[in-house]
């Protein structure tokens, strides 16, 4: 055959295909295309090998209430939804791994998950290129808010790293009845632990805070802080302000005490997490940002079916996990499409009463989407939770100084 | 400043002696079996949750239940030599280190799906007393630890050197092949060394729960901490283990609270410490 009747089949081919790619059936704007027989969301969390699948267990918990209720309730547009969950062992790699099958392979229409920032960043940096609909829960570094805050198809959950710093400065400089002189911050030496220490650094200085700040890193997961605590005891600090992961507070707590450290008051990040031993916890106060004591009727209820379901109140991850799927499951509801776009469009208007309040999602800082900019400070008073920030939900007043161990007994 | 100095000593030293019983296991494998048992924190964790369990479900209090934990954790040591060890005795090293790395794997993953990730802890109220000496403190729960954990590490040294059976165990870390024309049943010395690794790794489980939180990864660290004390010490050693046991606690306590970002360093400088031993003395302080 000639070059040019090569040509010719090849022109006639196109033109065929083009002709044909014309005359095929669409649906009419504003029509969607089919649904498949369910609705199926990828989630992708922390559930084994890392120090913190504790925090992804309990928000896959949370996400699993959801998706129980729904599909107790008749599903999304009438079709049950189906979870497609990949575990990160808190591995960077592994998760990268995941996201991609999740995006490529399973083609789910929204990723709801993520917990450590470091492994968010080295997610989010991976995948970004895809444009995937994602709703990360965790991730509180600003690292991840410059990498893809601005980016529409990012929606963000957790408080960052400003939000939690700078309520935390607003409660010392304004919601304590004298202001500390010198506050001793002991951080693990990860992302957020160093991050969080900056911030604190330089958001004190920016509110001309009148305090003095000393720093000490520690290395999260350790089964002694003994030489941090004894640090901090020399430098008789009014506030001891840890910033490290759940695991780790106890055995600072027990330090504490076994060190005869006595500042005025220790405060921490997350101080609900359940289980911290009532003796060695009691009087710890901290950031959070969600409390199981709070009482709007969505709170307790879900405080209540998830005590029934696991014998103890969860722990924040659970109403996150929980809120997200509520959301995105809305979201399709109301747009009946599973296309990126539309769905994108229907999360930014979709509003709903959850455990956490009224959710919706707002522009803060450099984020277009973003759910929970407001955190609470709570104190542990003889065994209970007492809300002292903000004013709204205050349960009561903070007790400072707190009794030094000896006056504590034994 | 004496103070401080007086405290970070005893802090080190308590940590030490817990270093020490968390060590023996592994040492007492290694020394009678010649395997590096990657799988031995894990045995610990798999206690510890044995222990927490009897406190929660029966009450029974973590130090109370030693002789029961200790005595199920020996027949699981039994089961781990006749299913795991006994097979890869004559492989090549990497098989066997392949062995044991996997089974750490193994029991990991079976705690994570029996238990779930979430970080549990007994509450034992004395386990917070403090008692006061003069300008220096110490938690009781520490104390126990370390007390029972030195108890155990010296009953154990005077078992091998004092009973017969010691003094097979001994035989057999010798020389094998010697011990076996003299008599001993080398085998059967195997799967009671077995048995008793385990079961120290049960005393210890038990003592973790005193003062840590407890989850399905917690082995890791207490596998890669024991290790470094076998190799500081020097591989079979029990002197040696000691003293280097010690010498971890206090290199990880002197550091943490005189360096400037202690708390980071202290982990790594205490490894540093073991480098530096070793680049001296290349098989430890007491090994051959």
């Amino acid at each position: 055959m000639s070059g040019k009747a090569v040509t010719a089949v090849i022109l006639v081919i196109v033109v065929l295909a083009g002709a044909a790619y014309l005359l095929m059936p669409r649906p009419a704007p504003g029509v969607q295309k089919k649904l498949p027989g369910k609705i199926r969301l990828g989630v992708i969390l922390p559930l084994s090998t890392a120090s913190y699948a504790s925090a992804g267990q309990e928000a896959l918990r949370g996400i699993k209430m959801a998706v129980e209720e729904i599909n107790s309730n008749g599903g999304v547009l009438g079709k049950n939804v189906e979870l497609v969950i990949r575990d990160t062992k808190g591995d960077p790699n592994t998760a990268i791994n995941g996201a991609t099958d999740l995006i490529t392979k399973e083609k789910v229409p929204i990723i709801i998950g993520f917990y450590s920032s470091t492994v968010t960043y080295a997610s989010m940096n991976a995948i970004k290129g895809y444009r995937p609909l994602v709703f990360v829960l965790g991730a509180s570094s600003v690292k991840v808010e410059s990498l893809v805050g601005q980016e529409r198809w990012f929606f963000h959950m957790h408080p960052w790293d400003y939000h939690r710093q700078g309520t935390v400065i607003e409660f010392f400089l304004h919601h304590m009845k004298e202001t500390p002189k010198k506050i001793f911050v002991a951080y693990e030496d990860g992302v957020y632990g160093t991050t969080s220490y900056e911030y604190f650094v330089n958001l004190s200085k920016k509110e001309n805070a009148s305090w003095t700040v000393v720093g000490e890193s520690f290395k999260t997961g350790s089964s002694d802080f003994s030489s941090v605590v004894l640090k901090a005891k020399q430098q008789n600090p009014d506030v001891f302000y840890i910033v490290g992961y759940p695991g780790d507070y106890p055995v600072f707590f027990r330090n504490e005490k076994e060190n005869n450290f006595n500042p005025k008051l220790t405060f921490i990040v997350a101080p609900e997490f359940p289980g911290y031993p009532k003796d060695i916890g009691d009087y710890v106060a901290g950031v959070d940002v969600w409390s199981p004591y709070l009482s709007t009727p969505e709170a307790r209820a879900f405080v209540k079916k998830f005590e029934d379901k696991f014998g103890r109140p969860p722990e924040y991850w659970a109403p996150f996990g929980y809120t997200a799927t509520k959301m995105a499951c809305k979201a399709i509801e109301n747009v009946k499409s599973l296309s990126k776009e539309n769905l994108i469009n229907a999360l930014e208007k979709v509003q709903i009463e959850s455990p956490l309040g009224t959710v919706k999602f707002k522009q803060t800082g450099k984020t277009l989407h973003q759910v929970v900019d407001r955190l609470f400070v709570v104190q542990w008073q003889k065994g209970k939770v007492v809300i002292l920030y903000p004013e709204e939900y205050k349960s009561g007043n903070l007790i400072y100084p707190v009794l030094t161990w000896s006056q504590r007994g034994g | 400043m004496l103070n401080l100095v007086l405290q970070v000593l005893l802090n080190g030293i308590l940590l030490g002696g817990f270093y020490a019983l968390v060590t023996l296991g592994l040492n007492l494998i290694f020394g009678v079996m010649d395997i590096t048992n990657f799988a031995h924190g894990d045995l610990i964790m798999l206690a510890a949750y044995f222990s927490f369990w009897a406190a929660k479900l029966f009450r029974i209090d973590p130090v109370v239940f030693i002789p029961i934990n200790a005595a199920i954790m020996f027949v699981i040591g039994l089961i781990f030599y006749r299913v795991a060890l006994k097979p890869v005795l004559r492989a090549p090293a990497y098989n066997q280190i392949a062995l044991t790395f996997g089974f750490s794997v193994f029991l990991q993953s079976l705690a994570l799906v029996l238990w779930t990730s979430d970080m549990r802890q007994v509450e034992v109220p004395y386990a917070s007393i403090v008692f006061q000496i003069g300008p220096i403190s110490v938690g009781l729960g520490k104390l126990i630890a370390f007390g029972i954990a030195i108890g155990f590490t010296l009953g154990f040294l005077l078992f091998l050197e004092r009973t017969k059976l010691g003094g097979a165990m001994r035989s057999v870390s010798q020389d094998s092949m010697a011990a076996s024309l003299m008599g001993i049943d080398v085998s059967k010395v195997y799967l009671i060394t077995s048995g008793i690794a385990s079961m120290l790794a049960g005393v210890a489980g038990s003592l973790v729960t005193l003062n840590l939180y407890i989850d399905p990864f917690i082995g890791g660290d207490l596998t890669l901490k024991a290790f470094g004390v076998v190799i500081l010490g020097g591989m079979g050693s029990y002197l040696g283990m000691i003293i280097a046991s010690i010498t971890l606690g206090l290199a990880e306590a002197l550091v943490g609270a005189f360096l400037p970002l202690g708390g980071s360093l202290a982990p790594g400088i205490a490894f540093a410490v073991i480098v530096a031993v070793l680049a001296i003395k290349p098989t430890g302080f007491f090994g051959k």
